[in-house]
């Protein structure tokens, strides 16, 4: 098969009847819109700052259990224990930061899978 | 009449109005692209409004790299997918991995009328994917490089992709022109 018998099948396809007079008027208005508007087009927090936040905080709750498996950790641990910091305070603001981060990665992680169809529709570069 | 990048420089510097300038140039274009692709001028026509209020978006950061039809070309075939994924069209066609074809023989008994009427019936069993994808090998005689551009698959992934095209097509015209012969012997 050529290329011209490709040609002159895709041709047949071709739009025949071709948009509507308001065309250009409709886009537009909606063009005007999204400029008054850009809130509701635009969210608050750019994607990628978005993806910052959850992956540090991802980090954050990853750090304590990278922390924990660690022996120099717990000397760490018993170091601040000596300069009066409460160990279970410690432990209790840990368990804080990594919920606090399990929450955002999970928050990011269910965006970036639920808003796929956007996510491709990206602007090009 | 004001050239396309002009109009583009316009438009980034805040002169909204110069957009419409824009539209007119290349909404006939959009509008093919994403026809090929949804199949339906309704929603052909508001795929192609969409595509150009994000075109209008991020026209800002648009910075001449590629063509501005081939820019445009990529906004309108991204939100052609997601719009076929909304309407949960993006695979609709008949299942073609059974048929494909090595053997490009399929229309060489017929007149040069029936060829491009069997092959253009077979384009519309296509994935609307595929379909896009050889009209903008073909018919809009696009390098591989701008599809690329475009559908961000890579120059190898399109290649295999319009070779694999061109077997499935070779496959349906065989099936569509035995059934064809079947039913006249019937006759």
């Amino acid at each position: 098969m050529d290329k011209d018998l490709f040609k002159a099948a895709l041709s047949k396809d071709e739009v025949a009847e071709g948009l509507t007079a308001d065309f250009t008027s409709s886009v537009m208005e909606k063009v005007e819109h999204a400029a008054e508007n850009p809130s509701q087009f635009e969210p608050l927090v750019p994607k990628r700052i978005r993806i910052l936040i959850g992956l540090g905080y991802l980090a954050i709750c990853l750090l304590p259990i990278i922390l924990g498996m660690q022996e120099s950790a717990l000397a760490w641990m018993d170091q601040l224990h000596r300069l009066g910091v409460e160990s279970s305070d410690l432990k209790q603001t840990l368990k804080f930061i990594s919920l606090l981060g399990f929450v955002f990665a999970a928050l990011t992680l269910t965006d970036m899978l639920v808003k796929r169809g956007a996510f491709l529709s990206i602007k090009p570069t | 009449m004001i050239s396309t990048e002009q109009l583009i420089k316009e438009v980034q510097e805040g002169q909204m109005q110069a957009f419409s300038g824009l539209v007119d140039q290349h909404k006939n274009l959009v509008y093919s692209l994403v026809m090929r692709m949804v199949k339906n001028s309704q929603d052909a026509e508001e795929v192609a409004q969409d595509t150009f209020v994000k075109a209008f978006k991020s026209i800002k950061q648009f910075k001449g790299e590629s063509k501005f039809s081939t820019w445009l070309y990529k906004i309108a075939y991204f939100t052609a997918i997601n719009h076929l994924r909304e309407k949960q069209l993006l695979s609709s066609s008949l299942d073609l991995t059974d048929i494909e074809s090595e053997d490009s023989s399929a229309l060489e008994q017929l007149n040069q009328a029936d060829r491009i009427k069997y092959l253009h019936q077979a384009i519309g069993y296509l994935r609307p994917i595929d379909r896009n994808l050889i009209s903008l090998y073909y018919l809009d005689e696009l390098s591989i490089k701008e599809i690329q551009e475009i559908t961000l698959f890579t120059e190898a992934n399109i290649k295999v992709k319009l070779l694999r095209i061109r077997k499935q097509l070779n496959g349906l015209l065989k099936a569509m022109l035995n059934d064809e012969l079947q039913s006249l012997i019937k006759n």
